[in-house]
């Protein structure tokens, strides 16, 4: 017994022993091809003879000039302010639809086609009838962003609120507890986590929501701005300002991510399958 | 006993109670919608239209032949970006499990890249590649690559490496190591991502017909709108859904018709 301890743990320790070195290799590999394809990048764009190709170099110098004007910051704080209220009156609405008709059969069954049918159409999809609605306006705007994190809250709601352990549900009607407790005390937190996740699903799609509105009805944001860069020929600030798209939803979902762990510690999704 | 019995089935009911069918009450559900639908639409025609002239908006569209023109159009760049995506994703995903250098290098970026929403890029493909069938095909491919190519590597990666060890023990060729072991295996993983592909897929088609140039179905939702043609618009973002809702079927369909090939190993 001895003999077999001490071998594991002097491979343990000789696993951590090179732990660090695998780690830096690593490191090392991801950075050289980094180094790589930027090279090739720009290599290739100088046989680019039109101009119109981004470069790493144009996008590098074009940063100090989209990051010190003060524009670009107001559209971002613009577009920011949109997602996160579209996405607030998203996932309030979508999680008390989603424990309703989680829980209420017949409400699911009756609004099946259409949360089905909305969470599958692709966004742009609703653009034309937002415009029309609405007006080529912030609301418009507002609306789809709010529609599109709906639609993921919902379905991971009701998803959390069937797989609700039997137990529980049992000693819930054993100790003859309300309806209206049972809800909040026992299927709310116990779908916490599926909420979670279907906001973190929300992020991407609201981001994508306010971007396509602001495309298309010219509503003033961080969407505009890489458009009109675009159209004007500085593709590169339009790179940056897509850059900037990108880190707020991995901030976004990083912050989600954090808050469930936070919140709903006992969960484990990768142990559930 | 019965009666602990039937206080668990008072207690089932108590939680998961109501009638009716799933399929009825969805019908049920839509019938109510489209009753509703009418009423709003009498009193409010401009903006809502109604059931019966989104209807007819949808017939006029077809009779003359301008939702089978659009329907083409879309469908070749939709297959064509899928087909690309399909063998690049499948390829580069078995392909990473064999060349750790590769997949050691490059995972990060197609998880960064995946990170970018194809709708913000739209601009900077129009002015570097056009709007052409190759352009537009583009956006569909690099909407779609990403969930195959994901997938593909997590199947991949999980082959049996008792298979691969005999393998490698009877001096398999790689050639064949790829055709009775890696793609077998990895097939039903790879159909996961490709349903996911198949639904990406359709929404870069709209990407592309909405911000390269305006052909297919989302050139005919772009030019109703501009006309503030409501039935048509509404007929087509109907039709959008329905279609989006068949090839998310025709995808789960794939999927499970591929699923009973998942061995057992891992999990």
């Amino acid at each position: 017994m001895s003999v077999t301890e001490s071998t594991r743990s002097i491979a343990v320790a000789a696993g951590a022993l090179r732990a660090p070195k695998v780690r830096q290799r690593k490191v090392l590999l991801v950075a050289a091809t980094a180094l790589l394809i930027l090279l090739i990048w720009q290599i290739a764009s100088a046989f680019d003879a039109s101009g119109l190709v981004p470069t790493p170099s144009g996008i590098l110098l074009a940063m100090p000039g989209v990051f010190t004007n003060p524009s670009f910051w107001i559209d971002t704080l613009d577009t920011s302010l949109a997602i996160l209220e579209g996405l607030a009156i998203g996932v309030v609405f979508g999680t008390l639809i989603g424990l309703l008709t989680g829980r209420v059969r017949w409400l699911r069954g009756l609004t099946a086609p259409y949360v089905a049918g909305l969470y599958a159409v692709p966004l742009l999809a609703l653009v034309p009838l937002a415009t029309i609605w609405l007006g080529y306006s912030p609301v418009a705007r507002l609306a789809l962003i709010t529609v599109a994190a709906l639609l993921p809250c919902i379905v991971s709601t009701v998803d959390g609120a069937r797989k609700i352990a039997r137990e529980l549900e049992d000693a819930a009607f054993v100790l003859h507890m309300p309806k209206r407790r049972v809800l909040f005390d026992l299927v709310f937190p116990a779908t916490l986590p599926y909420i979670m996740a279907g906001v973190n699903v929300a992020i991407g799609r609201a981001i994508v929501a306010a971007i396509a509105v602001e495309f298309l009805a010219s509503v003033p944001g961080l969407g505009r701005f890489i458009l009109i860069n675009a159209r004007s020929f500085h593709q590169d600030a339009s790179i940056v300002g897509v850059f900037v798209l990108v880190v707020l939803g991995v901030l976004g979902t990083t912050a989600v991510e954090a808050a469930r762990r936070r919140m709903a510690p006992w969960h484990n999704p990768r142990g559930e399958k | 006993m019965t009666q602990n019995h039937s206080s668990a089935a008072r207690a089932r009911r108590y939680f998961a109670s109501g009638p009716g069918h799933p399929v009825v009450l969805g019908a049920v559900g839509l019938g109510i919608g489209l009753v509703v639908w009418q009423i709003a639409g009498s009193a409010e025609p401009v903006l809502l239209s109604t059931p019966g002239r989104a209807w007819n908006a949808f017939i006029e569209l077809v009779v003359s032949g301008k939702l089978f023109t659009a329907l083409g159009e879309s469908g070749v760049i939709f297959l064509i970006g899928l087909a690309i995506a399909i063998v690049v994703g499948v390829g580069y995903g078995i392909l990473v499990t064999r060349a750790r250098l590769l997949r050691e290098g490059t995972q990060w970026l197609v998880y960064a890249l995946q990170a970018v929403p194809m709708v913000a890029v739209a601009p900077i493909v129009l002015i570097v590649m056009g709007f052409g069938v190759g352009a537009k095909s583009f956006v569909v491919f690099a909407s779609a690559v990403f969930p195959i190519l994901i997938n593909t590597m997590e199947g991949a990666r999980h082959a049996p490496p008792e298979l691969l060890d005999t393998a490698h023990i009877f001096r398999s060729s790689e050639r064949r190591i790829w055709r009775d072991l890696l793609i077998p295996h990895t097939v039903p993983y790879a159909m996961t991502g490709i349903r996911q592909g198949i639904a990406m897929a359709f929404v870069g088609t709209l990407v592309a017909e909405f911000f390269l140039n305006a052909t297919g179905i989302g050139g005919l939702m772009l030019s109703a709108s501009s006309r503030f043609d409501i039935s048509t618009v509404l007929a087509l973002t109907v039709l959008s859904a329905v279609i989006a809702v068949s090839l998310m079927g025709l995808g789960r369909l794939l999927e499970s018709r591929f699923s009973s090939w998942r061995g057992e190993e891992g999990r």
